[in-house]
């Protein structure tokens, strides 16, 4: 997911951690989408996802050290990251919320989605898929993170990532098919 | 993907996610933390290099006084002895004495026996004098021994 023409994620890490400002700022600059897109698609909130990325890069500039190139790439590091914060929100989110409307909690439908029909019948479907076959599912189709790099963001193995995709993508041809029988036109 | 519905449908999904912004202000708001965070580890590091600093003068501070030459011993201070006042019964071992310190007139010393080089008997001399139990003068030594006239007094 790096581009050629850019300084290399360890090399920016390194200015970073003696305190280089540009460099955090390169490495923010290449990275926020990602971690953006991934908090948007498992809250739906643009603005829950955009504190949740806020959180990630805030928790990066306390922990320069936290990050260790031997163990996986930089990606595959802040996914890992934003997916911790998303799972605190969430926990909290439920603690505080009446029963009757933890139900009502579903993602909001962003509008650059919800103009498109297909679109957003994909994105519901995604929606209510289970939460490891979604974290895959966004991982590796919408974000075309390898297995191994989405294995290393969900602290799974592998093979795991092979089979939750697999199982998801059945799912989400199940709930389109019957979503389009049950509407023909 | 193996599914040919699915693949196209994902990815046209995935470019309409990419197109929704951040909300704004959030690089400024991360930057911002930064620049906090980076003043406050220059100000742990300035702070740590103060503090060791300080360890380090206070040791060196230590190492000195451990390995200064020892001082001196103050020279013992000459005691100059007390002259007997003529006359007068001798001092038992048990007896109690006062000693006390005044201007002593010269023509007294020189009455009490003392020979005072002095060519105005009128003066006098700083002494400490020693009193008996029954408050009389037993000995006498003299502080200073320059002589005072009476107009100085």
């Amino acid at each position: 997911m790096e581009d050629s023409g850019r300084t290399p994620d360890g090399e920016l890490v390194r200015r970073f951690r003696n305190g280089d400002r540009d460099a955090f700022s390169a490495l923010y600059r290449a990275h926020h989408g990602a971690v953006f897109r991934f908090a948007l698609y498992l809250t739906g909130d643009r603005e829950q996802a955009g504190e949740v990325t806020q959180e990630v890069f805030v928790w990066l500039v306390h922990h320069p050290a936290a990050f260790d190139s031997e163990r996986g790439d930089l990606p595959a590091f802040l996914g890992g990251v934003a997916r911790q914060f998303l799972r605190r929100r969430r926990r909290e989110e439920q603690r505080w919320l009446p029963l009757n409307e933890i139900a009502d909690t579903a993602p909001a439908l962003p509008r650059a989605i919800a103009e498109d029909d297909d679109a957003a019948d994909l994105w519901k479907a995604i929606a209510s898929l289970p939460e490891r076959y979604r974290e895959a599912v966004i991982l590796c189709d919408m974000e075309e993170m390898s297995n191994e790099q989405a294995a290393a963001v969900l602290g799974c193995a592998v093979g795991t990532i092979w089979s939750r995709l697999h199982r998801a993508h059945e799912l989400l041809q199940r709930k389109l098919h019957s979503k389009k029988m049950r509407c023909p036109i | 993907m193996n599914d040919p519905q699915l693949g196209p449908s994902l990815r046209n999904l995935a470019a309409r996610v990419a197109a929704v912004e951040p909300p704004a202000g959030l690089e400024a708001a991360v930057m911002a933390e930064f620049d906090r965070a980076h003043r406050r580890r220059q100000a742990a590091r300035a702070a740590r290099a103060l503090a060791m600093c300080g360890a380090l003068a206070a040791s060196l501070a230590a190492g000195a006084l451990l390995l200064r030459p020892e001082p001196k011993a103050a020279p013992p201070v000459e005691s100059q002895a007390f002259f007997p006042i003529p006359y007068t019964p001798p001092l038992e071992p048990y007896e109690r004495v006062m000693v006390v310190q005044e201007q002593v007139p010269v023509a007294e010393l020189v009455a009490a026996g003392f020979r005072v080089p002095t060519s105005d008997p009128g003066g006098s001399v700083r002494a400490d004098v020693m009193v008996s139990q029954d408050g009389r003068p037993r000995a006498i030594r003299p502080v200073v021994f320059t002589v005072s006239d009476r107009s100085s007094q």
